[in-house]
Protein backbone atom coordinates (compact mmCIF):
# COMPACT_ATOMS: atom_id res chain seq x y z
CA UNK A 1 0.00 0.00 0.00
CA UNK A 2 2.13 2.73 -1.23
CA UNK A 3 -0.03 6.12 -0.10
CA UNK A 4 0.21 4.75 3.34
CA UNK A 5 4.40 3.97 3.34
CA UNK A 6 4.35 7.37 2.03
CA UNK A 7 1.81 9.33 4.89
CA UNK A 8 4.10 6.81 7.49
CA UNK A 9 7.65 8.30 5.38
CA UNK A 10 6.98 11.72 5.19
CA UNK A 11 5.83 11.90 9.48
CA UNK A 12 8.72 10.32 10.23
CA UNK A 13 10.10 12.79 7.78
CA UNK A 14 8.84 15.75 9.60
CA UNK A 15 9.58 14.60 13.08
CA UNK A 16 13.73 14.20 12.06
CA UNK A 17 13.63 17.80 10.86
CA UNK A 18 11.26 18.91 13.68
CA UNK A 19 13.67 17.43 16.51
CA UNK A 20 16.75 18.40 15.40
CA UNK A 21 17.34 20.40 18.21
CA UNK A 22 17.22 17.91 20.53
CA UNK A 23 20.29 15.89 21.89
CA UNK A 24 21.17 13.08 19.81
CA UNK A 25 20.64 10.53 21.69
CA UNK A 26 17.22 11.57 23.05
CA UNK A 27 16.04 12.33 18.85
CA UNK A 28 17.20 8.53 18.04
CA UNK A 29 14.77 7.24 21.06
CA UNK A 30 12.53 9.27 20.14
CA UNK A 31 12.49 8.14 16.48
CA UNK A 32 12.61 4.76 17.74
CA UNK A 33 9.69 4.90 20.12
CA UNK A 34 7.51 6.53 17.35
CA UNK A 35 8.71 4.13 14.46
CA UNK A 36 7.80 1.28 16.96
CA UNK A 37 4.26 2.56 17.32
CA UNK A 38 3.39 3.25 14.19
CA UNK A 39 4.73 -0.59 13.61
CA UNK A 40 2.50 -1.76 16.15
CA UNK A 41 -0.28 0.08 15.16
CA UNK A 42 -0.15 0.03 11.14
CA UNK A 43 0.05 -3.82 9.84
CA UNK A 44 0.37 -4.18 5.93
CA UNK A 45 -3.44 -4.63 5.48
CA UNK A 46 -4.31 -1.02 6.77
CA UNK A 47 -6.01 1.27 5.08
CA UNK A 48 -5.27 4.42 4.45
CA UNK A 49 -7.64 6.46 6.72
CA UNK A 50 -7.06 3.78 8.95
CA UNK A 51 -3.45 5.21 8.92
CA UNK A 52 -4.22 8.85 8.52
CA UNK A 53 -6.30 8.25 12.11
CA UNK A 54 -3.32 6.40 13.77
CA UNK A 55 -1.17 9.69 12.89
CA UNK A 56 -4.01 12.19 13.96
CA UNK A 57 -3.98 10.11 17.41
CA UNK A 58 -0.34 10.69 17.23
CA UNK A 59 -0.17 14.39 17.33
CA UNK A 60 1.49 16.37 14.93
CA UNK A 61 5.77 15.48 14.66
CA UNK A 62 6.15 19.03 15.95
CA UNK A 63 3.87 19.11 19.05
CA UNK A 64 6.02 16.00 19.93
CA UNK A 65 9.23 17.40 18.86
CA UNK A 66 8.15 20.45 21.38
CA UNK A 67 7.52 18.31 23.90
CA UNK A 68 10.42 16.50 23.88
CA UNK A 69 12.53 19.42 23.67
CA UNK A 70 10.78 21.08 26.69
CA UNK A 71 11.12 17.46 28.67
CA UNK A 72 14.91 16.90 27.60
CA UNK A 73 15.34 20.38 29.06
CA UNK A 74 14.21 19.87 32.59
CA UNK A 75 17.00 16.83 32.08
CA UNK A 76 20.21 18.17 34.00
CA UNK A 77 22.22 16.41 31.69
CA UNK A 78 21.42 17.94 28.84
CA UNK A 79 23.24 20.78 29.19
CA UNK A 80 21.93 23.77 26.74
CA UNK A 81 22.82 26.84 25.70
CA UNK A 82 24.79 28.08 29.32
CA UNK A 83 23.26 25.93 31.27
CA UNK A 84 26.42 23.78 32.43
CA UNK A 85 28.32 26.68 33.06
CA UNK A 86 25.72 27.91 35.41
CA UNK A 87 25.75 25.02 37.17
CA UNK A 88 28.71 24.75 37.46
CA UNK A 89 28.90 27.78 39.63
CA UNK A 90 25.78 27.10 41.58
CA UNK A 91 27.15 24.07 42.38
CA UNK A 92 30.63 25.27 43.60
CA UNK A 93 29.13 28.40 45.18
CA UNK A 94 26.84 25.58 47.48
CA UNK A 95 29.65 23.67 48.48
CA UNK A 96 31.47 27.03 49.90
CA UNK A 97 28.92 27.85 51.48
CA UNK A 98 28.25 24.57 52.96
CA UNK A 99 32.18 24.31 53.77
CA UNK A 100 33.15 28.11 54.46
CA UNK A 101 29.71 29.79 55.20
CA UNK A 102 30.03 28.69 59.04
CA UNK A 103 33.03 30.70 59.71
CA UNK A 104 31.62 33.25 57.79
CA UNK A 105 28.38 33.86 60.06
CA UNK A 106 28.17 31.11 62.71
CA UNK A 107 25.60 28.62 62.11
CA UNK A 108 22.93 30.41 59.65
CA UNK A 109 25.83 30.14 57.21
CA UNK A 110 25.81 26.50 57.25
CA UNK A 111 22.08 26.72 57.36
CA UNK A 112 22.30 28.99 54.46
CA UNK A 113 24.73 26.20 52.60
CA UNK A 114 22.23 23.55 53.37
CA UNK A 115 19.03 25.26 52.20
CA UNK A 116 21.33 25.70 48.86
CA UNK A 117 22.24 22.18 48.56
CA UNK A 118 18.54 21.03 49.14
CA UNK A 119 17.68 22.98 46.46
CA UNK A 120 20.16 22.07 43.86
CA UNK A 121 18.96 20.15 40.94
CA UNK A 122 22.05 18.19 40.37
CA UNK A 123 22.29 16.28 43.96
CA UNK A 124 19.70 13.34 44.70
CA UNK A 125 18.60 12.22 47.91
CA UNK A 126 22.07 10.72 49.04
CA UNK A 127 24.17 13.54 48.27
CA UNK A 128 21.69 15.88 50.22
CA UNK A 129 22.18 14.19 53.15
CA UNK A 130 25.50 13.74 53.23
CA UNK A 131 26.25 17.51 52.52
CA UNK A 132 24.28 18.09 55.58
CA UNK A 133 25.70 15.81 57.68
CA UNK A 134 29.16 16.75 56.93
CA UNK A 135 29.40 18.85 59.39
CA UNK A 136 27.73 17.75 61.97
CA UNK A 137 29.32 14.08 61.87
CA UNK A 138 32.69 16.38 61.96
CA UNK A 139 32.27 18.08 65.41
CA UNK A 140 30.74 15.19 66.84
CA UNK A 141 34.06 13.16 65.84
CA UNK A 142 35.73 16.22 67.26
CA UNK A 143 34.34 16.20 70.25
CA UNK A 144 34.76 12.60 71.38
CA UNK A 145 38.26 13.09 70.36
CA UNK A 146 38.13 15.49 72.94
CA UNK A 147 36.62 13.47 75.54
CA UNK A 148 38.81 10.29 74.83
CA UNK A 149 41.71 13.14 75.75
CA UNK A 150 41.29 12.52 79.62
CA UNK A 151 41.51 8.99 79.53
CA UNK A 152 44.63 8.68 77.57
CA UNK A 153 46.43 11.76 78.80
CA UNK A 154 49.74 10.15 78.29
CA UNK A 155 49.43 10.49 73.79
CA UNK A 156 47.21 13.60 74.32
CA UNK A 157 49.34 15.39 71.74
CA UNK A 158 48.69 11.99 69.33
CA UNK A 159 45.44 11.79 69.68
CA UNK A 160 44.48 15.51 68.96
CA UNK A 161 46.54 15.32 65.70
CA UNK A 162 45.13 11.65 64.60
CA UNK A 163 41.51 13.09 65.29
CA UNK A 164 42.26 16.47 63.62
CA UNK A 165 43.97 14.97 60.36
CA UNK A 166 40.89 12.29 60.58
CA UNK A 167 38.01 15.02 60.67
CA UNK A 168 40.23 17.21 57.68
CA UNK A 169 40.51 13.87 55.97
CA UNK A 170 36.79 13.69 56.59
CA UNK A 171 35.67 17.24 55.37
CA UNK A 172 38.09 16.82 52.54
CA UNK A 173 36.53 13.34 51.20
CA UNK A 174 32.59 14.56 51.96
CA UNK A 175 32.65 17.82 49.70
CA UNK A 176 34.54 16.14 47.03
CA UNK A 177 32.05 13.54 46.89
CA UNK A 178 29.34 16.15 46.58
CA UNK A 179 31.50 17.66 43.60
CA UNK A 180 31.57 14.86 41.92
CA UNK A 181 28.25 14.03 42.50
CA UNK A 182 27.00 17.33 40.99
CA UNK A 183 29.56 17.20 38.04
CA UNK A 184 28.20 13.63 36.98
CA UNK A 185 24.87 14.78 36.37
CA UNK A 186 25.72 18.17 34.70
CA UNK B 1 -5.49 23.15 31.94
CA UNK B 2 -2.75 21.58 29.94
CA UNK B 3 -0.61 22.44 32.15
CA UNK B 4 -2.35 20.78 35.02
CA UNK B 5 -2.72 17.60 32.87
CA UNK B 6 0.81 17.70 31.58
CA UNK B 7 1.87 17.97 35.42
CA UNK B 8 -0.08 14.86 36.22
CA UNK B 9 0.22 12.86 33.15
CA UNK B 10 3.41 11.14 34.43
CA UNK B 11 1.81 9.65 37.72
CA UNK B 12 -1.16 8.62 35.79
CA UNK B 13 1.58 6.59 34.11
CA UNK B 14 2.92 5.25 36.86
CA UNK B 15 -0.38 4.30 38.52
CA UNK B 16 -1.20 2.31 35.37
CA UNK B 17 2.34 0.54 35.91
CA UNK B 18 1.63 0.04 39.42
CA UNK B 19 -0.88 -2.68 38.02
CA UNK B 20 1.06 -4.53 36.31
CA UNK B 21 4.15 -4.14 33.42
CA UNK B 22 2.59 -3.00 30.53
CA UNK B 23 4.03 -1.56 26.52
CA UNK B 24 3.96 1.76 25.33
CA UNK B 25 0.55 1.21 23.13
CA UNK B 26 -0.98 -0.15 25.93
CA UNK B 27 -0.35 2.91 27.89
CA UNK B 28 -1.53 5.10 25.24
CA UNK B 29 -4.55 3.37 24.50
CA UNK B 30 -5.62 2.92 28.51
CA UNK B 31 -4.22 6.76 28.87
CA UNK B 32 -6.71 7.81 25.88
CA UNK B 33 -10.01 5.54 26.82
CA UNK B 34 -9.70 7.70 30.36
CA UNK B 35 -9.54 11.10 28.39
CA UNK B 36 -6.64 11.85 30.82
CA UNK B 37 -4.18 12.38 27.98
CA UNK B 38 -4.98 16.42 26.57
CA UNK B 39 -1.51 16.28 23.67
CA UNK B 40 -1.52 13.96 20.90
CA UNK B 41 -0.54 10.67 22.25
CA UNK B 42 2.98 10.32 20.59
CA UNK B 43 3.94 13.04 23.60
CA UNK B 44 3.78 10.00 25.91
CA UNK B 45 7.52 9.02 24.32
CA UNK B 46 9.57 12.09 25.61
CA UNK B 47 7.66 11.57 28.65
CA UNK B 48 8.84 8.06 28.96
CA UNK B 49 12.26 8.98 28.36
CA UNK B 50 12.31 11.15 31.08
CA UNK B 51 10.72 8.93 33.55
CA UNK B 52 13.35 6.62 32.64
CA UNK B 53 16.19 9.11 32.82
CA UNK B 54 14.59 9.48 36.37
CA UNK B 55 14.58 6.01 37.12
CA UNK B 56 11.14 5.84 38.06
CA UNK B 57 10.41 3.12 35.47
CA UNK B 58 12.53 0.79 33.53
CA UNK B 59 12.35 -0.68 30.39
CA UNK B 60 12.85 -3.72 28.75
CA UNK B 61 12.06 -4.69 24.84
CA UNK B 62 10.64 -8.27 24.50
CA UNK B 63 9.20 -10.20 21.73
CA UNK B 64 5.39 -9.51 20.41
CA UNK B 65 3.26 -12.60 19.88
CA UNK B 66 2.06 -10.83 16.20
CA UNK B 67 4.17 -8.29 15.48
CA UNK B 68 7.63 -6.30 16.30
CA UNK B 69 9.38 -6.46 19.70
CA UNK B 70 7.99 -3.94 22.28
CA UNK B 71 9.67 -2.05 24.51
CA UNK B 72 8.21 -2.84 28.07
CA UNK B 73 7.74 -0.71 31.08
CA UNK B 74 7.65 -1.34 34.54
CA UNK B 75 7.92 0.87 37.99
CA UNK B 76 10.85 0.86 39.63
CA UNK B 77 11.35 1.21 43.62
CA UNK B 78 11.70 4.77 43.01
CA UNK B 79 8.94 5.30 40.79
CA UNK B 80 6.71 2.99 43.60
CA UNK B 81 7.88 5.63 46.42
CA UNK B 82 7.14 8.66 44.14
CA UNK B 83 3.80 7.48 43.00
CA UNK B 84 3.24 6.70 46.95
CA UNK B 85 3.79 10.56 47.76
CA UNK B 86 1.95 11.85 45.01
CA UNK B 87 -1.68 9.62 45.85
CA UNK B 88 -1.01 11.34 49.17
CA UNK B 89 -0.71 14.86 47.71
CA UNK B 90 -3.29 14.53 45.60
CA UNK B 91 -5.99 13.54 47.69
CA UNK B 92 -5.24 16.59 49.91
CA UNK B 93 -5.16 18.78 46.77
CA UNK B 94 -8.61 17.54 44.95
CA UNK B 95 -10.40 17.63 48.83
CA UNK B 96 -9.16 21.52 48.50
CA UNK B 97 -10.41 21.95 45.18
CA UNK B 98 -13.32 20.57 45.57
CA UNK B 99 -14.18 22.37 48.63
CA UNK B 100 -13.56 25.76 46.83
CA UNK B 101 -15.54 24.89 43.94
CA UNK B 102 -18.80 23.62 45.73
CA UNK B 103 -20.18 27.14 47.10
CA UNK B 104 -21.28 27.05 50.57
CA UNK B 105 -18.69 24.39 52.20
CA UNK B 106 -15.83 26.91 52.73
Amino acid sequence: MPTSDTLIADYLERLRRASVDLPAGSRAELMQDIGAHLAEKVDATASEVQVRRVLDELGTPEEIAAVAADQSGARPSAGAGGGGGGGLAYDTATVLVLLLGGFVIPVLGWIAGVVMLWNGPRWDARHKWAGTLIWPAAIVFTLMVLTADHRASGHLGVVVVIGLAVVVAGLVAGFGYLLRGARSSR
Amino acid sequence: MTELRRGTIAFCVLALLDERERYAVELVDALTASQALAAGAGTIYPLLSRLRDEKLVASTWQESPTGPPRRYYRLTASGRRSLEAFRGEWAQFRDAVDQLMTPGTS
